[in-house]
């Protein structure tokens, strides 16, 4: 007597090859690694452009510094110790007006987006160019 | 205790480890692949599908959201997706038009149940019993269309509920339980194309 079937039992499906779990991680690691590799160009761009861009804001930021006064003010410290502790809160806000606010943003803003750039640079090398990694899209 | 799918994919998510994904590839790879030779019937292929669905997935990962849907059932919605990629690119006609005789869709194809059909609500197990051998069954899947295959599919073969079957399908409960029905009716015609009753 035929055991009786079940439609489950019939359509269990089939399995998959031996080699097709190792060809999917395959395709997987290679599209990570050719991710990391365009993002590693991507860094690497903006840190060449904000390193090439630091010395022109350093210079600016200097000249700015300097003939924003702010030089001139600070030395009271120095100098006449008594005014500025006398008047200490119109000195410090006289200092911060003095500061060349826009060239400093510049030169803090390049100096960032190099050290940056060129830190996840060196983590997406290591994914661009070795098998094994950790980042993923999900931390992309 | 077994983590769940869920429980993986925000571990992946939080520390990036792709051994996590991995393991989430082992577990589904065998339903996938399954699922993908049910629909395009090539082994090649289905292999081809199965990679480019885990590579789909581990793109979008970040899009899942395991308040709507089970990864399971996000996972098989992708591989449905790419098997119609594949058969449009093949056949070069639209999939909704991919029927074999005993289509579900069309006036004429219902006459012709109701004529064949003396019962209008086939078991499983009444089914399986008409059949001389399980081979016989699968043959009769086979020549169902990608349609009705793919309830069967999923509902038999990876053990999804209609709610499921219809997050799969972007299709409502209903109409998956009423295309299940249509799909074992054709099914029973097929095996039993003699009965007189």
């Amino acid at each position: 007597m035929r055991e009786p079937l079940s439609l489950c039992e019939v359509l269990k499906g089939a399995s998959a090859p031996e080699r097709l779990l190792g060809l999917a991680l395959a395709r997987i690691a290679l599209a990570r690694r050719r991710a990391a590799r365009l993002r590693l160009a991507a860094l690497t761009a903006l840190a060449a452009g904000s390193g090439a861009l630091f010395v022109p804001a350093l210079r600016y930021a200097a000249q700015e510094f300097y003939a924003s006064g702010f030089y001139d003010y600070a030395s009271l410290l120095l100098s006449d110790r008594t005014f500025v502790l006398d008047s200490w809160r119109e000195f410090s806000y006289t200092l911060l007006e003095s500061l060349p606010s826009l060239a400093l943003l510049g030169l803090v803003t390049c100096a960032v987006a190099f050290v940056w750039s060129a830190w996840r640079a060196v983590g997406n090398a290591k994914l661009a160019f070795f098998s094994s990694g950790s980042a993923s899209p999900a931390q992309a | 205790m077994p983590e769940t799918d869920e429980d993986l994919v925000a571990v992946y998510l939080a520390r990036g480890n792709e051994d996590v994904f991995a393991e989430l590839v082992k577990r589904h790879l065998s339903g996938v692949y399954s699922f993908a030779l049910g629909l395009v019937g090539q082994e090649f292929a289905a292999e081809d599908i199965t990679q480019e669905v885990f590579l789909k997935a581990w793109k979008n990962i970040r899009r899942y959201d395991s308040t709507l849907s089970k990864f399971k059932t996000w996972l098989l919605r992708i591989a449905r997706n790419t098997c119609i990629d594949y058969l449009r690119k093949r056949k070069s006609i639209p999939f909704s038009e991919l029927a074999s005789p005993y289509a579900d869709d069309g006036a004429d194809t219902a006459a012709l149940f109701a004529e064949r059909i003396p019962d209008p609500d086939p078991l499983p197990d009444e089914i399986l019993a008409q059949a001389e051998s399980a081979e016989a069954v699968v043959r009769a899947v086979e020549q169902l269309s990608p349609r009705q295959r793919e309830v069967l599919t999923l509902h038999y073969t990876e053990h999804l509920t209609f709610e499921e079957i219809g997050h799969v399908l972007g299709q409502p409960t209903n109409t998956v339980k009423s295309r299940h029905h249509r799909a074992l009716a054709a099914l029973r015609g097929i095996l039993a194309p003699n009965d007189a009753s």
